[in-house]
């Protein structure tokens, strides 16, 4: 847990001190940058709990899904729709869903111990 | 072991651009706080927005009369001097008339109109015994086409950017807004102009046949100078070939 605590800290400083701001304009995609992390954050915790995680995977995943989730939002201004919410909306969902997974496995593992204890 | 560091490396990486991104986006939203995103916006901070703009633009204004005054100084400053340097403030002066640009003086007519005092007939609409700004126009082409030399409208100095035009239930005149009576300020030959005006069948006798119309002459009529700023964004001189 160093790294990923280390990692934000290092991120947020830097942008702390880093002299530019984003144009309005494209606080959109940093919004969505936002989103995508979150959801590739919290789908890593989700598959470290449930003992599957790849790197290729997640990697992959975050870079692949921001890319997309950018190239949705240009192509939804250039058709003058806001294609964006459909980013925010499958995000958001994940969020959640990533965030149950995470929370059912680890009840599920702490009411086991405390079987196990109880009948030892 | 391996696949660990793995794990915390890459977690590590994300959880680096998820804090870059929420803090730079932090500090931006906080930096350009509502510029540039009037909608999610109530009445009430539009209408404080619009009266610190205001403020601003009177502010500008004073500023604006500062300078001039500074610029008239400096046209005092080379009235006495020789003799091509007078003719070119002579053909300033001109210019400046032309242009609107000083307040000048001389003989000529006051136009005073104001909306009808007529009951509409049944079936008719009211607005029909309203000036609107086609009526103001005619009066005022009639005026230019008599000679008038400087012209304005409720004080407001008609120059070549100069709109006359309704806005909403008033008149918008170099974007100042004012309401009926609209005083035109005319300076020409007295009896020319008045006789463009009031000849039978003209230009007066149609408009007071719905609302009301005065002319006046007068020997001392003042035409203020236009109180806008000129800046032309578009136009630019050619430059002529020889």
């Amino acid at each position: 847990m160093l790294l990923p605590i280390l990692g934000l800290i290092i991120g947020c400083l830097a942008a702390y001190f880093l002299p530019w701001n984003v144009n309005p304009a494209y606080s959109v995609y940093v919004a969505i940058a936002i989103l995508a992390a979150l959801d590739s954050v919290l789908g890593g915790i989700s598959a470290i709990v449930n003992k599957k995680f790849s790197m290729e995977i997640f990697l992959s995943g975050f870079f692949g899904n921001a890319l997309l989730a950018a190239f949705i939002i240009f192509l939804g201004e250039k058709l003058g729709l806001d294609l964006y919410i459909a980013v925010v909306v499958v995000f958001g969902t994940r969020l959640f869903q990533n965030f149950a997974v995470i929370r059912r496995t680890y009840i599920v593992q702490r009411n086991k111990k405390h079987e196990a204890k109880s009948e030892n | 072991m391996n696949n660990k560091w793995k794990i915390q490396l890459s977690v590590g990486l994300i959880c680096m651009i998820l804090g870059f991104a929420i803090t730079i986006q932090f500090r931006s939203v906080q930096k350009n706080n509502g510029a540039g995103t009037i909608s999610g916006l109530r009445a009430a901070e539009i209408q404080s927005m619009y009266q610190k703009e205001k403020e601003k633009n009177e502010a500008l204004y004073i500023d604006y009369e500062r300078i001039k005054n500074d610029l008239d100084q400096y046209k005092d400053a080379i009235n006495d001097t020789n003799a091509t340097t007078k003719l070119m403030k002579e053909q300033l002066d001109n210019a400046e008339i032309l242009a609107g640009m000083k307040e000048v003086e001389g003989p000529g007519v006051v136009v005073k109109m104001s909306d009808g005092t007529k009951t509409p007939l049944p079936g008719e609409s009211e607005s029909l015994y309203w000036l609107h700004d086609s009526d103001l126009l005619l009066v005022i082409n009639e005026l230019k086409d008599a000679g008038a030399e400087a012209i304005s409208v409720n004080g407001e100095r008609l120059i070549s950017t100069s709109e006359v035009r309704c806005v909403g239930s008033v008149l918008s005149v170099n974007n100042v807004r004012t309401g009926a009576p609209f005083i035109i300020n005319a300076i020409g030959d007295p009896k020319t102009l008045e006789s463009a005006l009031l000849f039978k069948g003209g230009v007066v006798a149609d408009i007071a046949s719905y609302c009301e119309v005065d002319v006046k002459t007068a020997d001392k009529v003042t035409v203020p100078a236009y109180k806008g700023a000129v800046n032309f964004k578009y136009a630019t001189p050619t430059t002529v070939k020889k």
